[in-house]
């Protein structure tokens, strides 16, 4: 149990060209018990960050604190910190028994409290006391589906008893189905053990879902630091709109003028209170989710005017791609709705969940 | 009858004569060495005219031969140990550890070790020897056949470790495991099918090798077997081809038995690092 700290935290890869900077003094604080995630497309700093905090990475300059030590220098071993990769790092050549008591091991503790640790471990994780688990701690990694694998990883992690956990993309291995049954479970595990956990993941989805808070990365930078409620609805700047959501929102470019924008040819209200205090003809992006419109065949005022081009079934919605005067505009649509191909439809935006940006930043 | 199938029958004739030739060529010498040293009166064709167990006897009462099996085998078992245990100490390192060049580094011990060998290089390699007080030392023997195979060892060895995940280490680092406690639990496990091959081809090479230890070693009691096989002539000047026999089936025995051990254990995969 430990809040972690990090400081102007740095990392410089030199590089042929010079360097590459993954991580740019970054300055964050991870509450006590906190399920955190670290989201952000490849190569954004959020692995190396990762490997910072456990200690498999040096900084190039900056402090990381666990609890209250200043860990910057202290070995991956001293940290108390226990890590699950990507591809899980069972030992192939050990027995799932085994691998859930390396840590115990290596520090020497006697074979019976090994075993008993095990035991625990072993069962909080849902891995034994079930027909299809008979035999499993005795088996190979190998001989065991990628569920299991991942739980044997996470009994091995918590049998190291530490005081924080770092995850390396935990569900990219499972397939989709497995996928959603574990993100349940690992959210479940986090919050009976109640252990500072950090986890990387390039899939927002998993982000939202999973996390306490969310730390949205690009080129080593956080570009917003919220709650998944925050991150996903009032996103700071265009791109951690572009990167939350899973049907993209809506970026359309347009200028201001008398307090409305004009954006493909359409008057769209601005949210309540930019109005005034937008310059006339300043460049704006306009955001709205495509979930977040009211679609009608009949004229709406202040919405889009747009035909049909293409409508993809999304299950219990159809996402509809609008051409406005050639600019496209995405918005979904309940099931029952699905419109004639080419039709006409207007397109509301929600005033209460449309986002103004200028320059890259939220502005309203 | 057809043309066709007359071809077919001449060219399976033809491929089966020719086959028994081949196998002939390596059967035949393999009969001779299980035949042979039951013959009272051996020649060099294949045939047993009458059995005896007498040649053994004549070996076992000779002062040399059995003990430089033994010889042999610490030779042998010392070279494997040392070449095995500095090649994957080596290979682990080359594939971790950053040095600029490194891939150069061991071309260039590769290319050495393979063009500066044999008769070329035990010159320098007695001098050195006898410089270093290490003649008629079986410890000397060791060293020069370890510094020869280790080139080659390392390189075998580099690709198993290149192809082992880091996440293994890492997660080992991670739960506080000592370097020397990854080499030993997770390293060295994992490369074994790697260990297997380095120490059966460590162990032949030094078996079968005359020149170093017949260079190297003066006392006649420190003769490896592959020596003493050379001192089995007549008072006549003659190969005395009873003892030869009798000796070369003993001699091969331990590589048949090492070859089997490993094969059951190891089932020799030489695929090379680990399939994931």
């Amino acid at each position: 149990m430990a809040q972690i700290r990090t400081v102007d935290l740095t990392k410089t890869f030199a590089d042929a060209g010079g360097g590459v900077t993954a991580l740019d003094a970054l300055t964050l604080t991870i509450e006590d018990g906190e399920f955190f995630a670290l989201l952000g497309p490849s190569g954004c700093g959020k692995t190396t960050l990762l490997r910072t905090l456990a200690g498999l990475e040096t900084p190039s300059s900056g402090a990381v604190h666990i609890g209250e030590a200043d860990v910057t220098r202290t070995p991956p071993g001293k940290r108390g910190v226990a890590m699950v990769f990507q591809d899980y790092a069972l030992f192939p050549h050990m027995t799932v028994t085994e691998n859930i008591a390396y840590p115990l091991r290596v520090r020497g503790v006697p074979k019976a409290q090994q075993r008993e640790a095990v035991l625990a471990a072993a069962a909080d994780l849902g891995l034994t006391g079930t027909d299809s688990t008979v035999g499993l701690l005795d088996r190979r990694p190998e001989a065991l589906s990628g569920g299991q694998q991942q739980r044997v990883a996470l009994a091995r992690a918590t049998a190291a008893k530490p005081s924080v956990f770092l995850f390396d993309e935990p569900l990219s291995n499972l397939d989709a189905r497995l996928r959603l049954e574990a993100r349940t479970f690992l959210k479940r595990l986090q919050r009976e053990l109640a252990v500072t956990t950090v986890f990387v993941t390039h899939d927002q989805a998993e982000a939202l879902a999973l996390a306490d808070r969310i730390a949205v990365m690009q080129s080593g930078r956080i570009r917003q630091l919220g709650t998944p409620r925050e991150v996903y609805r009032r996103p700071a700047n265009t791109f951690v709109a572009s990167f939350i959501g899973s049907t993209p929102m809506n970026l359309l470019e347009g200028v201001v003028r008398d307090g409305r924008v004009l954006v493909a040819d359409s008057e769209i209200a601005p949210p309540d209170g930019t109005g005034e205090r937008l310059a006339e003809r300043a460049a704006v992006v306009l955001g709205a989710r495509p979930e977040y419109f009211r679609v009608s065949p009949d004229p709406l005022d202040g919405a889009f005017r747009g035909t049909v081009e293409v409508a993809e079934n999304l299950g219990s919605s159809l996402l509809l791609t609008l051409d406005v005067s050639g600019t496209a505009v995405q918005v979904v649509v309940a099931e029952e709705d699905e419109p004639e191909p080419r039709a006409t439809l207007w397109a509301l935006p929600r005033k209460d969940r449309t986002l103004l940006y200028a320059d890259g930043e939220l502005v309203g | 009858m057809k043309d066709p199938t007359v071809r077919a029958v001449l060219a399976k004739i033809g491929r089966y004569t020719f086959l028994s030739v081949l196998l002939g060529f390596f059967a035949l010498p393999m009969l001779w060495l299980a035949s042979t040293p039951f013959n009272a009166h051996p020649t060099l064709d294949v045939s047993i005219s009458s059995f005896t167990l007498h040649n053994f006897s004549v070996l076992l009462k000779d002062p040399y031969a059995l003990p430089s099996l033994w010889n042999s085998l610490l030779l042998a078992g010392g070279t494997a140990l040392l070449t095995v245990g500095f090649a994957a100490a080596a290979a682990y390192a080359l594939s971790r550890v950053r040095i600029p060049g490194r891939n150069g580094i061991l071309y260039a011990l590769l290319l050495l070790s393979s063009i500066v060998t044999g008769t070329a290089a035990m010159v320098p390699l007695f001098e050195l020897a006898f410089k270093l007080h290490l003649i008629d030392s079986r410890v000397g023997v060791i060293l020069v056949f370890t510094g020869g195979l280790l080139p080659a060892a390392i390189f075998i060895l580099k690709d198993f470790t290149d192809n082992m995940p880091r996440s293994y280490e890492e997660s080992a680092r991670v739960f506080g495991a000592s370097p020397f406690q990854i080499m030993r639990h997770i390293v060295l496990p994992m490369i074994r099918p790697g260990l297997a091959t380095v120490t059966v081809w460590a162990v032949v090479n030094v078996w079968s090798n005359f020149l170093i230890p017949y260079i190297l070693i003066r006392n006649p009691d420190k003769y490896p077997a592959s020596v003493v096989l050379y001192t089995f002539y007549t008072e006549g000047g003659q190969p005395d081809l009873a003892l030869i026999s009798a000796f070369s089936l003993l001699y091969s025995i331990p590589v048949v038995l090492l070859y089997l051990f490993v094969s059951h254990r190891y089932g020799f995969r030489f695929h090379g690092g680990i399939k994931r």
